[in-house]
């Protein structure tokens, strides 16, 4: 089967994530119910939420290898399908083991199998390269769409159905990406201007000699740092200041509302600019947040105004991150390449989340976290500096 | 013309924030009390 149009490829890639991100970051809503039912604490929910993300971030660069090698449509078809599986499992599970083996393992595998590495490989092979960090920033902004959109939503539903019918709606929305799977099918080839057939040992091997690709991964670990210190923590640290629940609840929405719009503008700016470059000053422009932030008194103004710059600033590195793996290396091998850097920013995100808290616990304050955080982002835009971002001599003699 | 407007692309999204932000209205205490971003990373 050959590729579809971009436009299709492009829209329905958008979509799957728009399902699959949206309602995987509903999944913190249904702590209290499912806690009350099946009797466990929050820290056995929690470790299923934990399971997932980390079994999200080690199955990635095997689940990107088998999109390069079997294309994205059957990948992204079977994990749906998982997704299905988990979430229907999930509702009508009746242990801590049952929960830790639908709604953390398999949709853990489900999720690597449907949100950006996979769709993106399918993108970038359809799209040309004075255009693909536009359509990877148009993918990403349908990732921010569907985690401002559903969580509400999911949400509602929770109160007006009860989380066993809840789970099964959301099943429901995650079964179109199995069907939207056919817009992003095809077998991937080696795009013409990519030089003689590589194969995946060579292009590994390829990409851990090259500088420049581990300094994408030491600064897309820092992004995950951020985002899960900002997100799991955030909140805590407006409490902890005697902000009250609108400010908190505000905040949220304008981070996911700032993100559809930073995640297009930064994806566009890379057919523009070096993506190098607009990727240290986001990082440069995060720790300036930050230090401003915490120079400012707080108030609701300075909270919500904090909010809506990191929510611009989210998710802009992943169509710019992607977009440098695809210019470098080239498409062929992209889904694997890019699955390893996201592995780099889940490691970040869990110390992220875990470290502030480690930090707090032992000196009473989240000071330290964010000295740290600050001290990551000038780290992330410094290395991304040196960057090389041609092409690897292999697509420059083709 | 076509250059310019590319930028202002996301405005086209403005009806589906419109209803993410009346849903968030809607339910973002809800959201708040149960720890969302605490659980989903």
């Amino acid at each position: 089967m050959t590729m579809k149009r971009p436009w299709i490829v492009i829209a329905c890639a958008a979509f799957i994530v728009t399902l699959a991100m949206g309602v995987r970051q509903a999944f913190g809503l249904f702590l209290p119910p499912m806690s009350i039912e099946l009797g466990i604490d929050r820290g056995t929910f929690g470790l299923a939420i934990a399971i997932s993300n980390l079994v999200f971030g080690l199955a990635q660069p095997f689940i990107g290898a088998l999109s390069d090698k079997h294309g994205a449509g059957r990948v992204v078809f079977f994990g749906g399908l998982l997704y299905v599986l988990g979430l229907l499992g999930s509702a009508w599970v009746s242990s801590a083991l049952g929960l830790h083996l639908t709604l953390g393992f398999v949709v853990g595998v489900a999720l690597a199998a449907t949100t950006f590495v996979v769709v993106l490989g399918a993108v970038g092979r359809v799209v040309p390269p004075e255009r693909r960090s536009l359509a990877f920033g148009i993918v990403t902004a349908g990732g921010s769409l569907g985690q401002f959109l559903v969580v509400p939503l999911a949400a509602k539903l929770l109160g007006d159905l009860g989380y066993h019918l809840t789970l099964i709606v959301l099943a429901g929305l995650v079964a179109v990406c199995a069907v939207l799977a056919l817009g992003v099918a095809g077998r991937p080839t080696t795009p013409a201007g990519e030089g003689p057939r590589q194969s995946l040992k060579e292009a590994l091997g390829e990409a851990a000699g090259n500088r420049s690709y581990w300094l994408l991964n030491a600064g897309f670990f820092v992004c995950g740092f951020h985002i899960a210190f900002i997100a799991t923590h955030f909140p805590a640290y407006l409490a902890d200041q005697g902000l009250g629940l609108t400010v908190g609840a505000t905040a949220l929405a304008l981070v996911g509302l700032f993100n559809i719009f930073g995640s297009y503008l930064f994806g566009l700016s890379g057919d523009f600019w070096k993506k190098h470059y607009v990727l240290s000053g986001i990082y440069a422009a995060r720790g300036v947040a930050i230090i401003v932030f915490l120079i400012l008194p707080l108030s609701s103004t300075s909270a919500l105004v904090f909010a809506a710059v990191m929510g611009f600033l989210w998710l802009g590195t992943v169509p710019l991150t992607s977009g440098l793996v695809g210019q470098i290396f080239g498409v062929r091998y992209l889904s694997t390449l890019y699955g390893i850097v996201f592995l780099s920013h889940q490691v970040g995100s869990f110390f992220g989340a875990w470290a502030a808290g480690w930090l707090f616990d032992r000196t009473g304050s989240y000071d330290a976290a964010w000295i740290a955080s600050i001290l990551l982002a000038f780290f992330a835009a410094a290395v991304h500096l040196p960057i090389r971002d041609a092409p690897v001599a292999r697509l420059r003699a083709a | 013309m076509r250059r310019h407007a590319i930028w202002l692309a996301p405005l086209a999204l403005f009806p589906l924030c419109a209803l993410g932000l009346w849903l968030w209205a809607d339910q973002a205490t809800t959201i708040w009390l149960t720890g969302f971003f605490a659980a989903c990373l």
